[in-house]
């Protein structure tokens, strides 16, 4: 039982990492139609300012200066790269996604090495243990710093703004007739997304490692998850990666440590299969 | 009453990717009057409609709104606001939104005073009782007739200056369509000006009192409704053709 307990401890931090990038996924989607796979690479670069660039500061201001830097270069990227293209079409605007990923990747690569780098928890390496049950001061962190922000998003992007979203999302022209202004809500959307990767980004690496290449597979288990919960509302998408966390890690516990990647993209098949529109996405939802 | 506003196209070109698609079309709808554009399909009706909210590109002449020129710096949401409103053709109402989210959704993009939100709730639901029971109901769910009411308490509740309604007549049961345009044509009273963008022009005509008639792109031919229903070129043009 306690066992149990640990292991599903363990995948709901785990969750909530993956979850602040589906919710960044969700919100974008939901205010542009577009899907931004650079969001793994983004939060690998804000590990890099928060870890590596500036060894002796305080992780107080390395993590503001990964704010402060890759959170516009998010934006940036939106404004200069992705809303052109993807006004002309959205799946170029998904390839170019990837493309930026890889560029941000390999110039993380180039300028710090590949190699594995070393992350210290910014809420220390204590550990405190409940019954049997052991917890380390970073998970206790992510649990606290990654639900209260979680939180606040869906909260943010429930009832009034959550139609906005929707009707920019199907049907934007009509959104715009209405006195809607369009961009400002996809620069809303590209901006709060941008926050909620540094997040990630800087919480992520004492738990995950960090290496240049290990947004691609963060970015995309959490892309697994929002689509498992439903990409197009924040608390589905939120919810579908917590529970992946959870997942994933139980089979990593009880049947195949070595096989949890090919369990999760497993799952991910599963859904597409059975419910393409998510778990938690109501029946009568109409997709336009 | 004050005095009136108008909306003014003047010589006006609009169309996309940088071909017109209507030329020098002129016409004019103020506060307070009703006024129709028939034409037959594809005659540019639609296209017209978008140059005026900014959705086509304007290409030549004017179009202006109370004295000031909408240029293409004029945004859509910039005309909304300004107390432009559109019942689109096809109605375009959000599948996934609730019928009472709609509303409020259009009252509060039109930046309309929050506190006269529940009033003009109720001002919709009252011309269109059908709405308040569907109040809850998903967009998408509601049958033809009832988005059609949705698309007009929509742009209802921007409280508009002019009302643009493309196919006023699309979906409504004939009773309902009456009690609707009745309802509308009230409305002039208070300040509310209409333009009415029609296929079939014995309703327009009926309910207006003057028009125009596009055919090709192009204005062919304006007056009143008793001048338009007796002139031989709106019969050779139009009507004879139905």
């Amino acid at each position: 039982m306690t066992d149990f307990v640990q292991i599903v401890l363990s995948g709901a931090v785990v969750g909530v990492l993956y979850a602040l990038l589906s919710a960044a996924y969700a919100i974008v989607y939901a205010g542009t139609g577009f899907v931004n796979f650079s969001f793994g690479a983004l939060a690998v670069l804000a590990g890099y300012f928060g870890y590596v660039a500036m060894p002796g500061s305080a992780i107080e201001s390395r993590a503001l200066v990964a704010l402060v830097v890759v959170a516009p270069i998010s934006v940036g990227a939106w404004l200069l790269v992705f809303e052109p293209i993807v006004r002309r079409s959205p799946v170029a605007g998904v390839i170019s996604a990837f493309a930026l990923a890889i560029v941000i990747q390999e110039a993380v690569a180039f300028t710090a090495g590949n190699v594995p780098r070393s992350a210290d928890s910014p809420f220390g390496s204590g550990l405190e243990r409940v019954g049997g049950v052991v917890m380390s001061h970073h998970a206790m962190g992510v649990l606290l710093v990654g639900g209260v922000l979680l939180a606040a998003t869906i909260i943010a992007f429930s009832t009034r703004s959550a139609d906005v979203l929707k009707a920019v999302h199907q049907d934007r022209e009509m959104a715009m007739l209405l006195g809607v202004r369009a961009r400002r809500v996809a620069l809303g959307v590209t901006v709060c997304a941008g926050v909620l990767v540094v997040v990630a980004g800087v919480l992520a690496p004492p738990a995950f490692g960090l290496t240049p290449y290990v947004g691609t597979s963060m970015g995309l288990v959490a892309f697994v998850g929002a689509v498992l919960g439903g990409l197009d509302r924040v608390g589905t998408a939120v919810a579908g990666s917590l529970i992946l966390g959870v997942a994933e890690s139980l089979f990593g516990g009880y049947i195949s440590s070595d096989l949890r990647t090919a369990f999760v993209f497993g799952v991910f098949i599963l859904v597409l299969i059975v419910r393409p529109v998510g778990l938690f996405v109501g029946a009568t939802k109409q997709k336009v | 009453m004050t005095e009136p506003s108008t909306l003014s196209l003047a010589a006006a070109s609009y169309g996309y990717d940088g071909v017109p698609i209507v030329r020098d079309v002129s016409l004019e709808v103020a506060t307070g009057e009703a006024v129709f554009l028939v034409g037959p399909n594809g005659a540019g009706k639609s296209t017209t409609l978008a140059g005026i909210f900014g959705t086509a590109e304007p290409m030549g002449g004017s179009t202006s709104w109370r004295g000031d020129e909408m240029g293409a710096s004029w945004g859509p949401h910039q005309r909304a606001r300004s107390g432009l409103s559109l019942v689109p053709e096809g109605r375009r109402i959000f599948p996934s939104i609730g019928v009472e989210a709609q509303l409020r959704l259009a009252h509060r993009a039109a930046r309309r005073i929050r506190s006269e939100l529940d009033h003009d709730l109720g001002f919709v639901y009252e011309i269109f009782p059908r709405l308040a029971e569907r109040r809850q109901q998903q967009g998408g769910l509601l049958s033809g007739g009832e988005q059609q009411m949705l698309a007009i308490g929509r742009a209802l509740m921007q409280a508009p200056s002019i009302l643009v309604v493309d196919e006023l007549s699309m979906g409504l049961a004939p009773t309902v369509y009456q009690d609707v345009a009745d309802r509308l044509l009230g409305l002039l009273r208070d300040g509310l000006g209409l333009l009415l963008v029609e296929q079939n022009a014995r309703l327009a005509m009926k309910l207006c009192h003057r028009g125009y008639l596009m055919s090709n792109g192009n204005i062919v031919l304006s007056g009143t409704s008793h001048e338009m229903a007796e002139s031989g070129e709106m019969h050779d043009l139009y009507l004879g053709a139905q």
